[in-house]
């Protein structure tokens, strides 16, 4: 991972970028990286929450998904006045995650499945949600309300 | 993430968490929880209150467990989740699946009626 600035330093930088290996240990290590951020930039706790849960449905997903990609992840966040931007990146073949139809509400919980969930949740506290194809990688960018 | 499981009266079966319920969580305590709640006939209630986070992951677990409840004619109820814990399982739709109580009692009621 690449070195951040002190947590605290009014001159510390609002973003951060890594590159993580495409394993679970990844997980943890990027939230860290990521909390640290936002803490150094007085994110709210409510907004860091959505932050963590789009982290971790992000990146579980290219984990458990993106069987052919052949590099690490590549993660971006960065602390803007009113939000914060993640973005989480692969360079395997191109797929657009979100063109996946959300999952109804269950009706019953012998109906539910039981996965399936984490798009339609990343959807609801992301104020916006888009994919891209750059350079060859798949990159989903996240927009969070830091209000 | 830790878990504490106890007995109450009334053959339920009432499990603690306390920490983050995310993947690491969900995975540390997965194999416990469903040898606790999943494989028994019992009603089981979940004391949410030290949950902390929970995201997709989490609730694959809890939904699962809930299923297997069901299926054995029984009920896992949640009870007391911290705001932001309740706010996704909103979004979800999962507290229209799994019933939540605010507390204890009103959780053994859930089970009751």
């Amino acid at each position: 991972m690449t070195a951040l600035p002190p947590p605290g330093d009014p001159a510390a930088a609002p973003a951060l970028s890594l590159t993580l290996p495409r394993t679970i240990g990844s997980l943890e290590a990027a939230r860290q990286a990521v909390v640290q951020l936002l803490a150094a930039h007085g994110v709210g706790a409510r907004a860091v929450y959505s932050i963590e849960l789009v982290l971790e449905e992000l990146l579980m997903n290219q984990i458990m998904h993106a069987e052919d990609a052949r590099a690490d992840i590549g993660l971006r966040a960065a602390v803007k006045a009113d939000s914060v931007v993640l973005s989480v990146e692969d360079d395997g073949a191109p797929f657009d995650p979100l063109q996946r139809p959300a999952a109804p509400a269950p009706a019953s919980l012998t109906a539910a499945d039981i996965g399936g969930l984490g798009l339609g949740l990343v959807r609801k506290v992301s104020q916006q949600l888009d994919y891209q194809r750059r350079d060859g990688r798949n990159v989903l960018t996240a927009t969070i309300a830091r209000a | 993430m830790d878990m504490e499981v106890t007995a109450l009266d009334g053959d339920v079966t009432h499990v603690r968490l306390v920490g983050r319920l995310d993947v690491a969580g969900a995975e540390q305590i997965g194999v416990r929880f469903t040898a606790a709640v999943a494989s028994q006939a019992r009603s089981a209630l979940v004391d949410m209150a030290g949950v902390e986070f929970v995201a997709s992951m989490g609730l694959r677990l809890l939904i699962s467990s809930a299923k297997s409840l069901q299926s054995r004619g029984a009920t896992l109820v949640l009870y007391a989740p911290q705001p932001l814990v309740q706010e996704v399982l909103e979004h979800s739709a999962v507290d229209q699946i799994i019933p939540v109580a605010a507390d204890q009692a009103a959780a053994l009621e859930r089970l009751a009626g």
